[in-house]
């Protein structure tokens, strides 16, 4: 379907739609295309995967208001702003709703905290943004980095640790950790055998 | 504005600085730069998709390297008390002598059949309470290996529902249609803006 939809965009001119269903189809087909890169931002964004879901259903029926708008060359980029302005204003809908202070002081602090699950992980495998090849493909990539490197991105992204904390059992400088897992996560974008990660649009066709 | 903007300048510093949005690592303030900055530059959201991608795979294969690096079969795990281990290791060594024994002999034990019709010899009965003490060995394991038969199927319910979506609008379109319709019908497009 992937390579129809190119073929069908390349012939259609790049001048504002003129007719309002076309505009919504070429928004709809666009969602399709681009649901997996959409969720993914969005949980990039909002860190859970419930509400991901919940904000990408806001973005299609927002992005259809208002397909006129959008033109044919920019329409990714449009989507994703589209998707960006509904997380934060469901964020602070969200803070809004709250009624005492003190629930809405302690919601902040966890929400400031929230980070990713191995439940949104595994959401990303559902809705097509990762696939078993390239986590394999990480596992190996990330078996080849320095012992340090590799224990602290196991620190900090499976169990949630901070770096301060990382810092603090290691028995190191913070600058030292925070050095280990840049670099670290250089060497893995620099690793030819996870390109799918670093060009969403080749991954998504 | 400045201290963000600093950081967007080589694909290294902004896939860094994704990271750390992904990771929750950036304040308030860094949080809101970031956003204007994706607002103007649709490679940095795309940045964000690689982050999480990295992010959640990397979390992926981090539990599978802990789940395979569990034992699936625990014939003395370390938590339990020496004397299992020594009753499982005798009741290896007795099976084994007594099917030694049998093959010699040719005794006759109507115990649980080999399913083949042959006579099944005392070293079976030995078998069987082998095989009940594994499986009171086997708790934890029994449980991880049904985590893995649910996963498994979980895969297979996923490449049925995604076969079925190659056929078929996806519930979210079809749901933002209909809620989509409802507005329009309910109110005249003002043509608002979208941000």
């Amino acid at each position: 379907m992937s390579q129809n939809y190119k073929e069908e965009s390349a012939n259609e001119t790049q001048s504002a739609p003129v007719d309002h269903g076309l505009a919504r189809l070429m928004v709809e087909r666009a969602c399709i295309r681009w649901e997996a890169d959409l969720k993914g931002f969005l949980l990039g964004v909002l860190r859970d995967s419930h509400l991901a879901d919940d904000v990408f259903q806001k973005t299609v029926i927002k992005a259809m208001g208002a397909a006129d708008s959008v033109r044919q060359e920019t329409l990714r980029g449009w989507l994703f702003q589209v998707a960006l302005n509904e997380a934060r204003q469901h964020q602070r809908e969200h803070l809004r709703d709250v009624k005492h202070r003190e629930k809405l002081a302690e919601q902040l602090a966890t929400e400031q905290q929230s980070r990713l699950t191995a439940r949104d992980s595994q959401w990303m495998q559902n809705v097509g943004a990762l696939n078993a090849e390239l986590v394999d493909a990480i596992r190996e990539s990330v078996s080849k980095l320095s012992p340090d490197q590799q224990q602290v991105i196991q620190m900090r992204v499976s169990e949630g640790l901070t770096f301060a904390e990382i810092a603090t059992r290691l028995d190191q400088p913070l600058g030292t950790v925070l050095t280990w897992m840049r670099r670290g996560l250089e060497r893995l974008r620099q690793d030819r055998t996870l390109q799918g990660i670093w060009n969403p649009e080749e991954f998504n066709e | 504005m400045t201290e963000i903007l600093e950081h967007l300048k080589t694909p290294e510093s902004r896939a860094w600085l994704a990271i750390q949005f992904v990771l929750g690592e950036l304040t308030d303030e860094q949080t809101a730069q970031f956003d204007a900055a994706m607002h103007n530059d649709v490679t940095l959201c795309d940045s964000v998709v690689e982050a999480t991608r990295l992010v959640s795979g990397l979390m992926l294969a981090g539990e599978t390297l802990a789940h395979v690096a569990r034992p699936t079969v625990a014939i003395a795990p370390r938590h339990r008390s020496p004397l299992v281990a020594w009753v499982v290791g005798g009741s290896v060594v007795a099976a084994m002598t007594l099917g030694v024994m049998s093959a010699l002999t040719d005794s006759r034990f109507s115990g649980e059949s080999s399913g083949s019709g042959r006579v099944v010899s005392l070293a079976t009965a030995a078998d069987m309470e082998t095989a009940n003490v594994y499986m009171e060995l086997l708790p934890e394991d029994g449980a991880m290996e049904a985590d893995e038969d649910n996963a498994d199927d979980s895969d297979e319910d996923n490449a049925d529902r995604d076969a079925l979506n190659d056929l078929m609008a996806p519930e979210w379109l079809l749901t933002a249609v209909e809620l989509e319709q409802q507005s329009a019908a309910e109110s005249p497009a003002d043509g608002g803006e979208v941000f």
